[in-house]
């Protein structure tokens, strides 16, 4: 195992840049989850780990050693790709162990190796046959077990589990879990998957057009999260966004809503000032409707989803679609007017002018301890 | 300091490396190529404006343009073009329409399709040589059974073979070339109607369009691209495609089969004058060019209106 | 109901009647090769024109076995396109993959000299390769045909190589490149393997354009020893015009390699005229 450090890292294809200066240390052992929107080049800063495209600038580092000039083969990486890349023309047994067969390792010690990491994952009945006669899941474990029997100094997976079904999906992923606890490795894992990153990181590293916005790990990622960016990509329905302005009311500070409405703020918050234009986040399952009076907002139904265990209410505000995710269910009706009640300790401010979160105080965030631990 | 003069010096040598590494898998290729054809073509050019004669070695060195003055006054040579343009466009006419007519009957699902297939596109596969002298045969009133059938039906007034007649020699060859370039087109309009979308004909379909509709609303727009670039580059093809010419006639009777390819491949071969066989080749190339441009042109307009 | 099958029978029995025409035209010239072939020289005169002739023979094949140079006309057209076919796919496989997994200085340019050298008039380089080969000593030698037929047939290879190169997923190499292979080590154990079909293909294309290439043959070689079929059997016919039954069984032998390859290639066809869409 090692890590892998990427210092000031950045890749052009011709004209276009796709990654910009790249700054991630990931420690040996650790499970890092890149995520980002399609395009952003998550699957260009794994390829240039392992060595498949050349960086324009920067370095990579693998353990102490510096690989920029490293073929692929010299990396000493496991790669899982998105389609497995199992070589059609051999069986299970051979494709597990090609590495080793390519290392000149002795033939009989890999079919040791194969075997043993075949048991662990199932595979023993299935060594003879080509890849063509195998299921997805049954592809994928070969892909991971192919990745194993070498022993590699990191595993890169680029959306390894994106072509399963749903119910696979939540199998491989507690098996993939349960394959870097046991095997204590290096991981770089690369998914759209909000559920995959949120469940399978030490840290997740958010990428946007080629810049990271955010590195940590997942819950600091979903409370806290560093920019406009990453509070509306992370969370699934995503975060709500309301246009207010800092006000003094009476002595205390609001948020004041376009259209009139009023905010609290219980907490404290760094580089605030009175007149600042805030875009005001709030989470869907920190919303909820009032059966009477009139709450926080009013706001218009639009449509509703139920999903059996919860529902999602979506209506209008000042415009906006707001989203209130209740684990209740509603008896809501489209275009019947609601109130809706914010957890004012929940509320995230990020500037309107920079996209930057204004972090709590840390006097606020003590407080917001005992609140949430209620 | 010295760590570093290595790690670009190792730099420098990867990516020398991996800008060569193409062309170093390239190299065969180009080196043949630039070898056999491109160095004979430049070779032939200059050879048009020499005098080359195998057969009269004395008479040599530069000639300037009299080549081509002497062509401008060779009844032979204006007698090839006309019989070069109707060779190309009589057999184009019928490889391409009965090509066409062969797709569309293959384009449908029935029991022994794949047989079928394999039989009707056989002549694609027949050796050239061996198709020019199969239909010579067949031509041949003592072995050949069609001067007989072509007198029964009226066409000709006894069993005589058309190959020694001028009148009508030239549709001996035409009928072996369109026979053996039928499969070409019919493979290719095939592929091509396969690549057409279902759901095209399906939409069609429900709004009820006749067959013939759907084959002129739908059918020949989405072949229409396909079908421009292979009659072009098969016209050129076929213009100079003399294999069959010189099987079956060696241009004559009378020169009256004599393409512009054959009568080169004449002037080259029995009368060894590379010269002037050299100049015509260039003469048929820039015709070539002429046409590709024009009929470019046109479709550059054709798109644009 | 009823009004509908007829006409749907109708329309049925054209498409098979439309077939049965094309079948007839396409093989029939085959077929009467075939007849010629056995019909015995005795009864040629009086029965050559008919459908069938009452009497079969094979002596025709047995002396175009025993009594003629085809023999040896067939060996060195068999090793002529061999030769060619197996150095032509070699190079047209490396060029093949070159163009299909790097980008590189000139690519445009190459692939665009590759088509034209496709319409280029074969007469034009008729006779300045016969000056440059005479001197060589490549003129009456079966290394000189080889020569030839393969550069001619490399453009037209490496457009097909490149396409069934492009059918393989580039992950298969890269996955065997983080593995621990060379870029060289990847083409040999996973590419090549997965390409075989193709190459095979591919040499059966080119097999074939040998065999039938004529035009520079003639040109080339006047020394019977070391003639290929088309030569051999054009000299025969101008020589002994009348012996129809031998040269009609040596036409037959002369199509077997191809019809071999044909049924073997038959598959790719489409594939490869779509990827070249230029060569007869
Ligand atoms: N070989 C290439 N040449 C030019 N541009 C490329 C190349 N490969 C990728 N790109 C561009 O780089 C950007 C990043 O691509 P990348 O494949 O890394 O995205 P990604 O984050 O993996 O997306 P996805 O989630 O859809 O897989 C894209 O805009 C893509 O168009
Ligand atoms: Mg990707």
């Amino acid at each position: 195992m090692a890590s892998i450090t990427l210092n000031n890292l950045s890749k052009h294809f011709d004209k276009t840049q796709v990654l910009k200066n790249i700054n991630i240390e990931m420690l040996e052992g650790e499970f890092v989850v890149l995520v980002g929107p399609s395009g952003c080049g998550k699957s260009t800063l794994l390829r240039s780990i392992a060595g498949l495209e050349q960086i324009s600038g920067g370095d990579i580092f693998i353990g102490e050693t510096k690989v920029n000039e490293l073929a692929p083969k010299d990396r000493d990486i496991s790669m899982v790709f998105q389609s497995y890349a199992l070589y059609p023309h051999m069986s299970v047994e051979r494709n597990m162990g090609f590495s080793l067969e390519v290392q000149k390792v002795p033939k009989a010690q890999i079919k040791k190796i194969v075997s043993e990491v075949a048991e662990s994952l199932g595979l023993s009945q299935l060594l003879d046959r080509k890849p063509k006669a195998l299921s997805g899941g049954q592809r994928q474990r070969v892909a991971m077990g192919r990745a194993i029997v070498r022993h590699p100094k990191a595993f890169l997976f680029d959306e390894p589990l994106s072509n399963l079904d749903a119910q696979l999906r939540v199998q491989m992923r507690l098996e993939i879990k349960a394959l870097h606890q046991r095997l204590k490795s290096t991981i770089v894992y690369v998914t759209h998957d909000q559920v995959e990153a949120m469940t399978l990181a030490d840290r997740i590293v958010v990428l946007n057009a080629g810049v990271i916005q955010q590195v940590g790990p997942p819950l600091e990622i979903y409370d806290r999260p560093a920019n406009l960016f990453v509070a509306g990509f992370m969370g699934s329905p995503s975060m709500n966004f309301i246009n207010t302005q800092v006000i003094m009311d009476r002595g205390q500070l609001c948020l004041q809503t376009t259209s009139g409405d009023k905010l609290p703020l219980v907490h404290q918050y760094q580089n605030l000032q009175v007149g600042m234009h805030i875009s005001c986040g709030i989470r869907p399952e920190h919303v909820s409707i009032l059966d009477s009076g009139f709450g926080h907002l009013q706001g218009r139904v639009n449509a509703l989803e139920p999903t059996g265990i919860s529902e999602q209410i979506y209506c209008d505000y000042q415009g906006e679609n707001l989203c209130i995710y209740s684990m209740q269910r509603s008896g809501c009706k489209e275009n019947q007017a609601i109130a809706l009640q914010l957890d004012v300790h929940k509320l995230h401010l990020f500037s309107e002018q920079t996209g930057l979160r204004l972090q709590q105080l840390p006097d606020a965030i003590a407080e917001y301890k005992v609140v949430s631990g209620e | 300091m010295n760590t570093a003069v290595v790690a670009i010096k190792s730099q420098k040598k990867i990516d020398f490396q991996r800008v060569l590494e193409p062309y170093l898998y390239l190299s065969p290729a180009l080196i043949i190529i630039a070898l056999i054809i491109i160095t004979p073509t430049i070779v032939g050019f200059s050879y048009a404006f020499q005098s080359i004669e195998l057969l009269n070695p004395f008479n040599g060195g530069w000639v300037g343009l009299a080549h081509f003055k002497a062509m401008f006054a060779d009844r032979y040579f204006f007698s090839a073009l006309g019989n070069t343009l109707d060779w190309t466009l009589i057999s184009l006419f019928f490889q391409f329409f009965l090509g066409l007519g062969l797709a569309l009957l293959l384009n449908r699902r029935f029991s022994g399709r794949k047989l079928v297939q394999a039989l009707v596109f056989l002549p694609w596969a027949v050796p050239t040589f061996l198709s020019g002298l199969t239909w010579a045969w067949l031509f041949n009133p003592i072995i050949g059974i069609l001067p007989h059938w072509m007198s029964s039906v009226g066409l000709l007034s006894e069993p005589y073979n058309i190959l020694s007649d001028p009148q009508l020699a030239m549709y001996g060859p035409i009928v072996a070339n369109v026979w053996f370039g039928i499969p070409f087109f019919a493979i290719t309009l095939l592929a091509a109607l396969q690549s057409v979308p279902s759901d095209l004909y399906e939409a069609a379909a429900i709004d009820g369009a006749s067959p013939w509709q759907v084959f002129v609303k739908i059918t020949l727009p989405f072949l229409a691209p396909m079908i421009a670039i292979t009659v072009m580059l098969r016209t050129i093809w076929i213009a100079n495609f003399a294999d069959l010419i010189i099987v079956m006639t060696s241009g004559g009777p009378a020169n009256s089969t004599q393409t512009l390819p054959s009568y080169i491949f004449t002037t080259a071969y029995r009368r060894l004058d590379f010269g002037y066989a050299s100049a015509m080749a260039v003469m048929l190339l820039v015709l070539l060019l002429f046409y590709t441009a024009i009929l470019l042109k046109m479709r550059s307009k054709l798109a644009k209106a | 109901m009823p009004d509908v099958t007829k006409t749907d029978y109708i329309k049925l029995f054209a498409h098979r009647f439309a077939i049965l025409l094309y079948l007839i035209f396409s093989l029939f010239p085959l077929y009467w090769l075939l007849k010629i072939a056995v019909t015995p020289d005795k009864l040629l005169y009086s029965e050559g024109v008919k459908m069938w002739p009452s009497k079969l023979t094979w002596v025709n094949f047995e002396l175009v076995f025993t009594q003629s140079e085809f023999p040896t006309f067939f060996i060195n057209s068999a090793i002529v396109s061999s030769a060619t076919a197996l150095l032509t796919t070699l190079i047209a496989a490396a060029a093949g993959y070159a163009f299909c997994r790097f980008k590189f200085r000139g690519k445009l340019i190459i692939s665009a000299l590759l088509l034209i050298t496709q319409m280029f008039p074969l007469v034009m380089v008729l006779a300045p390769i016969y000056k440059i080969m005479a001197p060589l000593g490549l003129t009456n030698s079966l290394l000189g045909l080889v020569i030839i037929y393969t550069a001619f047939n490399v453009p037209f290879a490496v457009f097909l190589m490149q396409s069934f190169f492009e059918g393989i997923p580039r992950d298969l190499e890269e996955s065997a490149m983080v593995e621990g292979c060379s870029r060289f080590t990847a083409l040999r154990k996973v590419i090549i393997p997965l390409t075989l079909p193709g190459m095979a293909a591919t040499l059966g294309f080119v097999f074939t354009a040998a065999w039938s290439e004529m035009l520079f043959a003639l040109m080339l070689i006047s020394d019977s020893s070391v003639s290929t079929f088309p030569v051999g059997l054009l000299n025969f016919v101008s020589k002994f015009a009348v012996q129809w039954g031998q040269m009609m069984a040596a036409g037959v032998l002369a199509l077997i390699p191809a019809c071999i390859f044909f049924v073997f290639i038959q598959r790719y066809l489409v594939q490869g005229l779509t990827a070249g869409a230029v060569k007869g």
